[in-house]
Parts: structure tokens; sequence; C-alpha cells
């Protein structure tokens, strides 16, 4: 009985330190590169964005404020708040400076999206995130939240 | 006394009996089955605890979001129609309530003043309000809180009341699966019957003792007494009376769903009467209500209600608006279910709107289900393969280095839309065809005509309507992450 005791208990020592060391690694991944780069959407065309192909104008800010330039592609990730979907992941090309644009991006579906940028930056990788919300679907539903902020 | 490891069958092997199939059977029959089952269950579980809790907070990358609202929902459902109620089989909430039994040994009964089903039913309510409300879908966080929560109320519930308190009165996700499983094609069942009627130990409910008066096997903690049980209502799977059955004489059958459950009025141990139990009238009602309304609040539509309902009623509180389009999916079904009991009440010209109701109400399960199967089928067949990318994604993660390969994000589904599409409508016909089938069974059993029954046949064939439209409305995610 002790001999079983102690067996469990050391498993559950060892998968608790699994955890907690995972924990932090996992948790310090992207989110925490993120903070170093962000990203914001100068234009979306077409706007208001509808579900079919699209262009994103995205401008990629580093901690100052400043515009990062001279990446000559980033890769952008549009994907949704719900599991399960396939995420579009195109390319973008630097536009004017700290502008990129993407190419071949398209709003599969309506609702809200989020947009993660990734690339390299003086040597490490970076992944910015923002959000596109409401994104009409075919029937023209402007979503509840621009219909609450219209009222 | 020590306890055999695997039932042994007396009986000469029956070809619709899964417990004397060779592999399948021996499984089934092996002490340890369930228990294997729940560790692994548990780990998922530990899994989404984890990475909702410590992981990135969006749900296409994190565990929380996908594997609860992509693949367990999608497995569930599916698992309830092809196989049977093997989710309550594999439970690992019960875990911490066997603990919870272990460590305190309740005695105390289930309040009288809470009978039946009536909390499950609100429960059940509470929880999708929540979930559409707070996009739970869009929240690892909220989900680890959701399961967190939930061994937390199994343990305590089970640690002060006897028996299975959480699992009959409390679990909504055993409630789902208890009406789910009215159309599965499995059912716990005895071999012969007569040889029951010679036991005098009842093994199967009481359990089993060794000679000291120590319980060696529990007996069906849900009450349902194997001699008199019908069907799969309220049975968790936990094939705990498989294991005490002295002489091997209970086991999993096969059968034709929805024949032996139809009729309202059979005595059912452990439940009695359906026709006599408003609480599972209402939780039948309420669970048929919920499938639409889940499906309604992920389509377009959905948001041209709420901007109505926001001007109209001047509120800008989505919770409060997602509560009043509830209520009023309820009400709006109740009221239908009312109606359609009073015409059948004038047409038949016997018992009355009352008598009718908690008869025929039940007739709407299949086709709720059918919905409830058609939608959380859509999201497994379109979204099942998205665990393969995570997974890569998260062992990337943890250890610094694509072991299993960079994350292919652009795996997805196991069927393309428009195919995934079809097989869910099939899916929701399926559940109507189930609904209709019911329905002509009790006008026959009340001697009614076609046009006697024919309010629930359009009922339900709205709601089958209601259901093709609603799967072919184009998608719409709202997020909290946005707000």
């Amino acid at each position: 009985m002790v001999r079983r005791s102690s067996v469990a208990l050391t498993v559950a020592i060892v998968l608790c330190s699994l955890l907690v060391t995972a924990s932090c690694q996992r948790g310090s991944g992207t989110e925490a590169q993120g903070t170093a780069v962000s990203v914001e959407i100068v234009a979306i065309e077409p706007d208001p964005p509808v579900i079919g192909p699209a262009t994103l104008q995205l401008r990629l800010l580093d901690s100052r404020g400043m515009p990062i330039t001279g990446l000559s592609t980033v890769e952008v990730e549009g994907t949704m708040s719900h599991a399960g979907m396939r995420p579009v992941i195109v390319t973008a090309r630097e536009w004017s400076p700290g502008v990129y644009v993407t190419e071949g991006f398209t709003f599969t579906m309506g609702g809200d999206w989020i947009i993660l940028v990734r690339g390299t930056w003086n040597g490490r990788r970076f992944e910015a995130r923002t959000d596109i919300p409401a994104v009409r679907s075919a029937t023209g539903s402007t979503g509840f939240r621009i219909g609450v902020a219209a009222l | 006394m020590t306890q055999a490891r695997t039932v042994r069958l007396t009986k000469r092997p029956v070809r619709h009996d899964l417990t004397s199939w060779p592999l399948v059977g021996r499984l089934l029959r092996w002490r340890h089955a369930r228990t294997t089952a729940q560790i692994v269950v548990l780990a998922l579980a530990l899994l989404i605890l984890y990475d909702g809790f410590f992981g990135p907070q969006l749900a296409p990358k994190n565990y929380a979001g996908v594997l609860p609202w992509v693949h367990w929902r999608g497995l569930v459902v599916l698992a309830l129609l092809v196989i049977g109620n093997v989710f309550c089989f594999a439970c690992p909430f019960m875990l911490p309530r066997r603990l919870a039994q272990r460590l305190f040994r309740p005695r105390r009964g289930w309040p009288r003043w809470l009978p039946g089903k009536w909390l499950a039913v609100a429960l059940l309510l509470l929880f999708f309000w929540a979930y559409e409300a707070f996009d739970l879908w869009a929240s690892p966080l909220l989900t680890a809180w959701v399961a967190a929560a939930y061994f937390l109320v199994a343990f305590a519930i089970d640690g002060v009341f006897r028996g299975a308190a959480f699992c009959k009165h409390v679990c909504p996700i055993g409630q789902f699966n208890f009406v789910g499983s009215l159309l599965s094609p499995t059912e716990v069942r005895v071999r012969e019957p007569d040889l029951c009627r010679q036991c005098r130990t009842k093994d199967c409910i009481r359990g089993r003792y060794d000679g000291a008066g120590r319980l060696r096997q529990r007996g069906c903690e849900l009450g349902l007494f194997q001699q008199s049980k019908v069907g799969n209502l309220d049975c968790t799977f936990c094939l705990d009376c498989v294991q005490a059955c002295p002489y091997g004489n209970v086991g999993v059958m096969l059968r034709r769903p929805l024949q032996d459950e139809t009729d309202p009025e059979r005595t059912r141990s452990g439940i009695g009467q359906l026709a006599g139990r408003p609480d599972w009238a209402m939780l039948v009602l309420v669970l048929t209500a919920l499938g639409f309304l889940n499906a309604f609040g992920m389509v377009s539509p959905v948001y041209r209600l709420l901007e109505w309902l926001s001007r109209a009623l001047s509120v800008t509180n989505e919770p409060l608006l997602v509560g009043i389009v509830f209520a009023g999916g309820l009400a709006l079904l109740g009221a239908l279910v009312g109606l359609a009991s009073a015409v059948t009440h004038l047409l038949a010209g016997r018992p009355g709107v009352r008598w009718i109701l908690t008869r025929f109400v039940y007739t709407l399960a299949p086709v709720g289900f059918g919905m409830w199967a058609a939608h959380y089928l859509f999201h497994f067949l379109t979204g099942a393969l998205t665990v393969v990318p995570l997974t890569q994604s998260f062992v990337l993660d943890l250890t610094g280095r694509p072991w299993l390969g960079q994350p292919a994000w652009q795996l997805a589904s196991l069927l393309s839309l428009d195919r995934a599409t079809d097989v869910v409508v099939l899916v929701v016909a399926l559940g109507f065809l189930g609904s209709l089938a019911w329905t002509t069974q009790l006008g026959r059993r009340y001697g009614y005509r076609f046009g006697a029954i024919l309010p629930w046949v359009l009922l339900q064939g709205a709601l089958f309507l209601l259901g093709v439209w609603l799967l072919g409305q184009p998608m719409e995610m709202r997020g909290t992450l946005l707000g």
C-alpha cells in the first residue's frame, strides 16, 4: 500500500513539475513576442469587409511606435475566434515604409476575424495580432456590434 | 475474497450481445475497462485545463478551444448515434466523484425539494445561455474554468449525497446524453429475463458485498433495476450491473432504436412512467429548443434579430438580449407544443390537453437531437484535422523544437463544406423521421386517426425545415475577444 502511494505521489509530482515548466514556455510564446512588434490596420478593401477576396494594408510598429521597414515579406494569417476553421495564410509585401499589403487574402466566413502577422525582424521571430470585427456575410448583416454602435 | 477481473458469461453467446463478442466483449466485461477509459479522457481534460489556463488565449491555437468545442461535441453525438452513451462511460468527472465517495462515505439522500431533472434543466439553460452570452467557444480560459467547475461540483455533490446524485440530478451533459441515447443502437439489458426472476440477491442494484460486509462491486447507483429497466434513459453505461450480476446475465445488446422506449406509460425502473414525469417532459422540450437556438446563435440572421431587439427594447446588453432570445425561443416552442396538444385533443375528442402533451412531447426528442447532432457534426467534419497543427504547435512551444514537424495550419476539414452540409442535413432528416415514427406509433397506440396526430407531424416538419434552413445559412462568429 505504501509503495503504491509513493508511486502515485511521485507520478503526481513529476506531472505537476512538467505542467509548471511547460506552462512557462507555452505561456511565453508568441504573445510575449507580440509585445515587441504591433500591427494596425491601415485599410481594408472592400470597406466594410465582406466575405470574399480582400486586400489588407497593415502597418507594423516597434515598441516605440516607429514603423518597421525593410522586411521584404511577412506572413499574414487570418483566423477566427471559433476553433475548427481553416485559417487563411498569405504573404504581404512592403508597399510603403512600414506598410505591408496582403496578396490573395480571402475572408471565407462572416464574423470576427483575428489577423496574425509573423516575420523576422532584427534576427528575431515575431508575431503580432490585430482584429477585424464583423466581416459581413453575403446576406448583408452588419454584425451585432456595428448595429449597436449605430444606435 | 477476490473478484474475477473479467465477468464470465453463464449462457451461450447471443449474436446481438456485444458482451459475448470476441475482443469487444472481453473489453466490456473487463473490470477496469471504465476506469481505463476514464483515465484516458481525464488526461485529455487535464490537457484542456492546462492549455486553457496557461496557453495562448486564441481558441483555434489552444486545446481548450479545439478539443471540447470541435472534437468532444462531435464525437459525443457521433458515438450516441452509432455506438451508445460511451462518453458517460468514459466520463472523467467520475474519478474525483469516486474519490469523494471514498473520503466522505456520504449517507445523505438527494433533497426532496429538488426532485428529478429540474435542477439539471435549469443548469442546461444556464450553461447554454452563458455559452452564447459570453462566447465560451472563443475563450480557452472560460472553457477551462467551466471544466474545473465541473470537476469541483461533481466532487462536492457526490461527497455529500449518496448514490449517483450528480449524474442523475445535476449533470447537464449527462441529461443531453440520456436523451440522445434514445437513438442509440445499443442498450444495457438482461440476457435471460427468467434468470432474473429466480435471482434472490439482486446484486445488479444492491451491489455485491464480501463476507465482512464490505462493498466489492457497486450496483446501479442511478436506481435502474435491470429486471424492469427500459431503454437507455438515466443509464450512464457504467456497466456496474454487468460486473455485479453473479450470473453474467447483463450485457450490452444491439437493438433497434425507438422500438421499446416509445411508450410513455410504460413503467421504467428508476424513472416510473414518462407520462407522469413533467421534469423529463421539460428536459426534452428544453433540449429540443436549445438545439435550434444553439445553431441559430451561429448564423447570420441572429445578428439582425439582435439588432432589431436592441433597437426595439433600447437594450445594448448582449447577455440580456441573448436571454430574451432564449426565453422567446423556449416560449415559442412551448406554445406550439401546447397548441398541438390542444388541436389533437379537439380532433381526438379524448383525454385532456395536459394528458396529450405529457405523452406526445417526447416525440420531439429525435428531431431535436437530430439538430444537435447536425450542428456538432458539422463542426467536427469541417474542423477535425485542426488538432494536428495544434499538436505540432503545442510540441514546438513546449520543447522549442518541431518534433512533429512545423504546424500545418492548412489542415482542417475531413469533408468539404458542401459534403459536410449534405451529411448534416441527412442527420436532421433522420431525426425528423424518428420523430415521425414515434408519433405514428403513439397514434396507433391510442387509436388516433392521422388527422389527430397531424399537428405534431406539422410541428416536427416545421422544426425539420427550420433545421435545414439554419444549416443553409452563412455562419458568422461573434467573439468577446474583440469586445
